[in-house]
């Protein structure tokens, strides 16, 4: 074997190297970025699903547990990622908690969920007011579409 | 014949360019793999204890609901159903045990529970009964320990069959099949 053909098999081997290891990395990566994205979307709609069912099912104490298990949660996602914001879906938790309360005729601990619910929802309708039974009406129709 | 010469030399050189191509290719994924890894540890770990036990929850709800979505999946095709359903009730019963997440077991319940009436399902139609009635019995007992007051098996039936028809893959008929 010359020394040209050393260098020759050298090099191909060094380019190959190279090319295939750059483009991989980079797909890779990118790949999952993109899956740990989509899984950080996706993740919190076990806990949503299963409030929900048990809002619908389950017995007060349950069912509450439940909603307020899905509203501390998406807080907390909240503020370790702001960049998902979850006030639409906070508001229909605590206007979903308000409800059952209204169920159990406790309406000082309604009307404190209402004050929650109010507080994440006017950002999104930029600082419009929603009265109480607005957004439980809002809240009811949703859930009846979804049975 | 020197030409010749040349020739094998390239073809030889354009083979272990090939061969490099694909080996670095395969090396490439794994550093990335290991790198990103790395990367999202000692980002937890900076942002504090929080963002770990976020990270810890996201985790764990991801694999409930990529189990719950398999087992939906499944139970719509019978042959797929007995062979892994139980495999996913299995992976299911693991997480709920070693869950060190206390405010996301009675999800892991739901799910487990569920996933135990699709199989009641499956072997109700398989005409087993026997093993059906089990099934739904673990069933009822995670829904009753879930607060709901109404666990019959209707009920169940159905919260189950409204989950599997959102999987369920449409028979393809003869003229969507042309």
């Amino acid at each position: 074997m010359t020394r040209a053909t050393k260098i020759l098999y050298f090099a191909a081997l060094l380019i190959g190297l190279s090319i295939g290891g750059f483009f991989s990395f980079r797909n890779t990566t990118r790949f999952l970025d993109v899956s740990h994205d989509v899984q950080r979307q996706t993740a919190p709609w076990v806990l949503r699903d299963f409030a929900y069912i048990q809002y619908r099912n389950a017995d007060h104490e349950h069912a509450n547990a439940a909603l307020l298990t899905y509203a501390n949660f998406l807080e907390e996602f909240q503020k370790t990622y702001p960049e998902n914001p979850q006030k639409g879906e906070l508001a229909v938790v605590y206007t979903r908690l308000a409800l059952l309360e209204d169920a159990a005729n406790n309406q000082e601990q309604s009307r404190t969920y209402m004050t929650k619910a109010r507080f994440w929802y006017s950002p999104i309708v930029g600082g419009r007011e929603l009265s109480d039974s607005e957004m439980k009406f809002a809240v009811n129709k949703m859930d009846a579409r979804m049975q | 014949m020197k030409k010749g010469r040349i020739a094998v030399w390239f073809s030889v050189a354009l083979a272990i360019f090939l061969l490099s191509l694909s080996m670095g290719s395969y090396l490439g994924s794994r550093v990335a793999r290991y790198w990103y890894r790395h990367k999202q540890q000692t980002q937890i770990r900076s942002d504090g204890p929080e963002r770990a036990h976020m990270e810890s929850t996201l985790s764990r709800l991801n694999e409930v609901q990529y189990l719950q979505m398999f087992a939906a999946t499944i139970s719509s095709d019978k042959k797929l159903g007995e062979k892994y359903l139980l495999k996913n009730i299995g992976a299911l019963e693991d997480i709920e045990r070693k869950s060190d997440l206390q405010e996301i077991k009675p999800a892991i319940d739901f799910n487990l529970g569920r996933a135990y009436v699709y199989a009641a399902l499956m072997e109700e139609q398989a005409h087993n009964n026997g093993q059906a009635s089990r099934y739904m019995k673990s069933a009822q007992n995670l829904f009753q320990s879930l607060g709901w007051s109404d666990s019959t098996e209707e009920t169940l039936k159905t919260v189950a069959t409204r989950e599997l028809d959102k999987w369920r893959i449409p028979p393809q008929t003869k003229e969507s099949g042309k």
